[in-house]
């Protein structure tokens, strides 16, 4: 390796893109040669001036981004004829012919099949029932058990203590995420209350759908330098499948730098996938003069 | 814990993908979920405009939508999303370039100069080490960015702040690791000459 080709690869080899043997041949020549240790001090350097100019999106971008997304998908799936939202993506072609057999199920099952379920105005309030009991007796008329549910409006201000209760329930609604992110999005304002923080924790580690967990993270952030929330983050960063939660814990439990937190780091680079989180820790290893790897 | 890192992930993602291609649309916000926020960061940081990157997020999402069916696992998701993503930036990108092309020439009291020529000649900070965090040091290397074609840029970009290697920047920009490799080195030695003595 001669001082000409050593400058040649000196960006790939701190970019960490060479091969071993390569690698191995610019150390060795970084050993004897001062002029190019000199540059490759420099191409360091100028490294760390280039992180400057990352920038970060606002955290309210994304949310808004979100909710944006949302709407025009919801937009589009409503303007689409209702059969084609029934049928799955990979029956699209047969449409029309399965719209026509749907509406030839319907005609005829409507006119032989009693009604079991359904839902009926009754002073002026939509109820859903559901047929539970059918009991005939001795003079020819039945008695029916209805299960009902009615709907009801509650309103009022996320601060009170019972629309808090709804919203901590529809926090854990399991069969609508939407639900959950929007009840964590109003519960982010109460965090003051350690009710809403334990809900938040819950749902960052256990929610199966990762927006939510976001919206929980979100919702975390003032917390970052508690004990609790730091041990829910470090979950979180070991254990978190989707790289974006995993970005957004390093990024505030490197705020504070605690000596767990080297342990915590050191664990995530035995398995840790994800360049960009790899990097970020190896790094923060580095500034607090901790070994990148445990032996 | 909801989700576990390892070799399960992969297979999941596939069959959110497989259930999001038959119309699940909650298997499709979290696919939406799992990469937004890179999508978003990779689109902030190369347009850098609030507005634009939220507009090449909801295009680059709503293309995937729109195309999710079409989508044959030649390559990884992500690697197809970064594709999407990446291709609406150095459109949205060449479009300024042009735009702006006027706006970099600038009058000054010794006639019209280049932007990038102004911000070399303001003083600097006589500590090296404050130098190197001043915020015109930053204002530099804006304006050196700035002067990157999109191509470097975006390779630029996502080698750096992104962490991806160059064969996968390849492949999401559609060319090879070589080619990828070379507009790194074009991208760094114009930082290295633009930076000078600054480092």
């Amino acid at each position: 390796m001669n001082c000409e080709k050593a400058r040649e690869q000196l960006p790939l080899y701190v970019y960490g893109e060479l091969e071993f043997t390569p690698e191995e041949e610019m150390e060795q020549h970084f050993s004897e040669c001062g002029e190019c240790r000199e540059a490759l001090e420099r191409e360091r350097r100028m490294h760390a001036a280039l992180e400057a100019t990352a920038v970060s999106a606002p955290a309210a971008l994304l949310s808004e981004c979100r909710r944006e997304l949302r709407s025009v998908i919801r937009a589009k799936a409503e303007r689409r004829p209702w059969w084609r939202r029934w049928l799955p993506g990979e029956f699209h072609w047969m449409q029309p012919a399965a719209a026509a057999a749907l509406l030839a199920v319907g005609f005829f099952s409507a006119r032989l099949a009693p009604v079991k379920v359904g839902a009926e105005t009754r002073n002026g309030e939509v109820t859903a029932s559901r047929v539970r009991l059918i009991e005939p007796d001795r003079n020819g008329a039945v008695r029916i058990v209805l299960e009902e549910t009615r709907q009801r409006d509650v309103f009022g201000r996320p601060d009170e203590d019972r629309v808090r209760r709804l919203l901590l329930r529809a926090a854990q609604e399991p069969a609508d995420a939407g639900l959950r992110v929007e009840s964590l999005d109003l519960l982010k304002a109460e965090t003051t209350a350690r009710e809403v923080r334990e809900a938040l924790k819950q749902a960052l580690l256990e929610d199966p759908n990762p927006g939510v967990r976001m919206k929980a993270l979100e919702a975390l952030k003032p917390y970052a330098e508690q004990a609790e929330v730091r041990h829910a983050l470090s979950q979180v960063l070991l254990k978190d499948e989707s790289s974006g939660l995993r970005t957004q814990a390093i990024d505030l439990l490197i705020q504070h730098r605690t000596g767990d937190l080297v342990g915590v780091l050191q664990e995530l680079m035995r398995h840790e996938e994800n360049d960009y989180i790899r990097l970020r820790t190896q790094r923060v290893l580095q500034e607090m003069k901790a070994s990148v790897e445990t032996f | 814990m909801a989700g576990r890192l390892g070799r399960d992930t992969v297979s999941d993602e596939t069959e959110l993908i497989r259930a999001a291609q038959k119309g699940d649309d909650e298997a499709f916000e979290q696919l939406v979920y799992a990469y937004d926020q890179s999508v978003l960061r990779i689109a902030f940081n190369l347009v850098r405009s609030r507005e634009d990157a939220r507009d090449i997020y909801q295009e680059a999402f709503l293309r995937v939508h729109k195309n999710l069916r079409t989508f044959r696992f030649d390559c990884s998701f992500h690697t197809w999303l970064y594709r999407i993503v990446t291709n609406l930036c150095l459109d949205h990108m060449r479009k300024r370039k042009v735009r702006k092309e006027e706006d970099t020439v600038v009058e000054t009291e010794e006639g019209r100069k280049d932007r990038l020529e102004t911000v070399a000649e303001k003083e600097a900070v006589a500590d090296p080490q404050r130098r190197l965090l001043s915020l015109e040091l930053k204002e530099r290397m804006e304006a050196l960015l700035e002067g990157l074609t999109p191509r470097e840029r975006a390779v630029f970009q996502m080698r750096h702040h992104e962490g991806l290697r160059l064969r996968a920047i390849g492949e999401i920009l559609g060319t090879t690791e070589e080619a990828a490799k070379n507009c790194l080195f074009r991208a760094t030695q114009k930082m290295r000459a633009g930076l000078g003595d600054w480092i």
